[in-house]
């Protein structure tokens, strides 16, 4: 039951950043750092605050905590090397972009492993990271083909983002159902509403709002409240031609933690309803935060700009095209 | 790009909490809570009890698949051995004598008699603390504590090592016999000749401590339903349950070694270093050890005869990977 109580905790930490589940990346922070304080070499601990660092990253954009991160898995494995502290560095990698890196360190870690353990977080890890350089031949081979054969979590989960990037909404969708099974079954209720919304992305990204709906109905049960199902259910407001509503959404959860993504989107919806001066707003904080990114040494901040960039100075666009 | 941020993050947060998923296995993966914290550190994989001459020995494992080229104990961490000598054992059901090495008569009477406490301070050094024995009993402890080759007779465990800790003091003491004066007339009524042992382990966290439970290892309780499809939070239940309540709250037998110390030690009735375990338990077990491959019957690197008995460390041997079942 614990363990229930702690996926939760740490998924939503990682996918979401409202004032709530931010709280808990800093409660963690400090947990942590009083841990390390009273017993400094415990590598698991390092990890746990690595963990909280990344997730915290993730919540404010602030590249220190991804430099945090790095510094406490550099901790981690200088203690003893492990497979979770080598899926840590994957983990960074990947977030910074470093897609090569997360690979090599994917690897590190696969070789510790055992015929004892069925890791199919390092799996997903490899996808994840083989997606990122637009490799998904590859990505695709180290799974099953059928979200049938997924046999847990991280695996069906890696599936349907195969499907998804090479344009398989279907298949995608039902790989994120088996993933949201399993979650379910585990009484995971936060990661099986991530991947119920997951699951509606992929029929949104396809431009099918009606398929979506009942995906975003399931999730909606498990997890109303996730700023990741919020994301998408202003992704179907914009798709089926509310953008009014779409962008009161998008502006909540920047009022809840700002995030340039959300911000271009904004700053589309904004212009598309003909209000310059709320789209210059959230242009002028897209930038900002893609700044701040790239001057702490994040490069993968560069495509994001120039992508804002190209935005900026288009035509009316519709948010949902860009994706 | 930042969408598939969140895509992924969720995925990869989910690869930190649950970490790498335990294969329907041996005692190594009874740990979730354990495991999705990456505290492998705490992590129980075997206990053996067995016997040398007049000794008791009780040796320890924990961080299976540890691979690496030195190790210190962590200093959160808390191990136990736990010494019941006042339960009943009977020996009248061979199933269970096959399965469980007897019938513990009185389960919710199980308690411990003695417990060995080991801590660690920054540097990992050895702290042992003892309740039931006396100081003059406490120095007859023979301890040791560090890095060996997983005694684990198992195809997975070749070439990997665990953090052992291993004790040696007078069976004597175990029973809890008091010294014989010579013109002391004969009890009337036996001496319990019977052990149970078990041993748990502790550490904090966020969501509070965590502990595990670890005594006959291999899933010992399997194929009783619990064990079943091996689900995680009934694994942590058994985790969290003293011996005592098992069968008042699981409806198990007591997660103890049972050990009938007037007879060798052999699984299952102790766990002699020597015991393929994973062929012993085979007719019990449906299949859970089924990964064994290359199929060892003997440790891949010879015990010690003497103190601390378990063999030194390996490095730099590559374990086999999966391969074909073994025959039962």
């Amino acid at each position: 039951m614990r363990r229930i109580f702690m996926l939760a905790a740490i998924a939503a930490a990682s996918c979401a950043s409202s004032p709530q589940e931010a709280s808990d990346a800093d409660a963690r922070i400090q947990y942590y750092s009083g841990r390390i304080e009273a017993h400094p070499g415990v590598y698991a601990l390092h990890l746990g605050l690595a963990q909280a660092y990344l997730d915290k990253a993730r919540e404010t954009h602030d590249p220190s905590f991804i430099h945090a991160a790095l510094a406490e898995s550099d901790a981690s494995l200088s203690l003893l090397e492990s497979v979770e502290g080598f899926k840590m560095k994957a983990r960074i990698a990947a977030f910074r972009h470093h897609f090569d890196e997360a690979l090599e360190w994917a690897a590190k870690a696969e070789a510790l492993t055992t015929a004892d353990v069925d890791d199919g977080a390092i799996a997903a890890l490899k996808v994840e990271a083989l997606l990122g350089l637009g490799r998904a031949d590859e990505a695709r081979a180290l799974l099953p083909a059928r979200a049938e054969d997924a046999d847990g979590f991280h695996v069906a989960a890696a599936l349907g983002h195969v499907y998804a990037a090479i344009g398989s909404p279907d298949l995608a969708a039902a790989a994120f159902a088996r993933a949201a099974a399993f979650a379910e079954a585990e009484g995971a209720d936060q990661l099986a509403g991530w991947a119920e919304t997951s699951a509606a992305g992929a029929y949104l990204d396809a431009g099918d709002a009606a398929l979506a709906n009942p995906h975003l109905e399931r999730a909606k049960g498990f997890d109303a409240d996730s700023r990741f199902f919020r994301t998408h259910l202003a992704e179907r407001a914009a798709l089926e031609g509310r953008p009014a509503e779409a962008l009161a959404v998008y502006e909540r959860l920047i009022a809840e933690a700002d995030d340039p993504e959300l911000r271009r989107r904004a700053f589309l919806l904004a212009r598309l309803q003909g209000d310059a001066t709320r789209a210059a707003a959230h242009l002028v904080a897209a930038e900002r935060l893609l700044r701040a990114a790239l001057d702490a040494g994040e490069s993968y901040a560069r495509a994001d700009l120039a992508r804002l960039r190209a935005d900026a100075d288009g035509a009316d666009v519709a948010p949902r095209s860009e994706r | 790009m930042r969408i598939e941020k969140f895509f992924a993050g969720l995925a990869l947060a989910l690869a930190a909490a649950a970490g790498a998923a335990p294969a329907i296995a041996a005692d190594h993966g009874d740990t979730p809570n354990l495991i999705a914290l990456a505290r492998h550190d705490a992590r129980i994989s075997d206990l053996h009890v067995f016997r040398d001459g007049d000794n008791l020995v009780l040796a320890l494992s924990t961080f299976p698949n540890l691979a690496a080229l030195s190790y210190r104990f962590p200093s959160d961490l808390t191990l136990r051995l736990h010494i019941d000598n006042h339960s009943a054992v009977s020996f009248d059901n061979p199933v269970d004598n096959a399965q469980f090495g007897g019938t513990i008569v009185d389960p919710e009477g199980v308690g411990a008699d003695i417990t060995l406490t080991f801590t660690f301070d920054r540097n990992g050094t050895l702290e042992l603390a003892t309740s039931g024995l006396s100081g003059r009993q406490e120095k007859n402890i023979k301890l040791f504590a560090g890095m060996r080759d997983d005694p684990f007779i198992r195809g997975p465990q070749i070439g990997r090592n665990v953090a052992a800790i291993v004790v040696e003091f007078p069976l004597a003491d175990a029973l809890g016999e008091k010294p014989q004066k010579k013109k002391r007339k004969p009890k009337a009524k036996p001496e319990n000749k019977t052990l149970l042992v078990w041993a748990t382990s502790d550490v904090p966290d966020i969501a509070g401590p965590y502990s595990e439970l670890g005594a006959r290892a291999l899933r010992s309780q399997c194929p009783q339903p619990v064990c079943v499809g091996v689900d995680g939070a009934d694994l942590n239940l058994r985790n969290e349950t003293s011996p005592h309540q098992y069968a008042l709250l699981l409806n198990l037998r007591p997660d103890v070694v049972i050990y009938d110390a007037s007879r060798p030690a052999a699984f299952p009735n102790g766990r002699a270093l020597t015991d393929d375990v994973v062929n012993l338990i085979a007719p019990f077990g449906q299949n859970i050890l089924a990964n064994d491959y290359p199929c060892p019957s003997a440790n891949d690197v010879p015990f010690l005869a003497d103190f601390p008995y378990l063999a030194p460390p390996q490095y730099g041997v590559a374990p086999p990977g999966p391969g074909p079942a073994c025959p039962l």
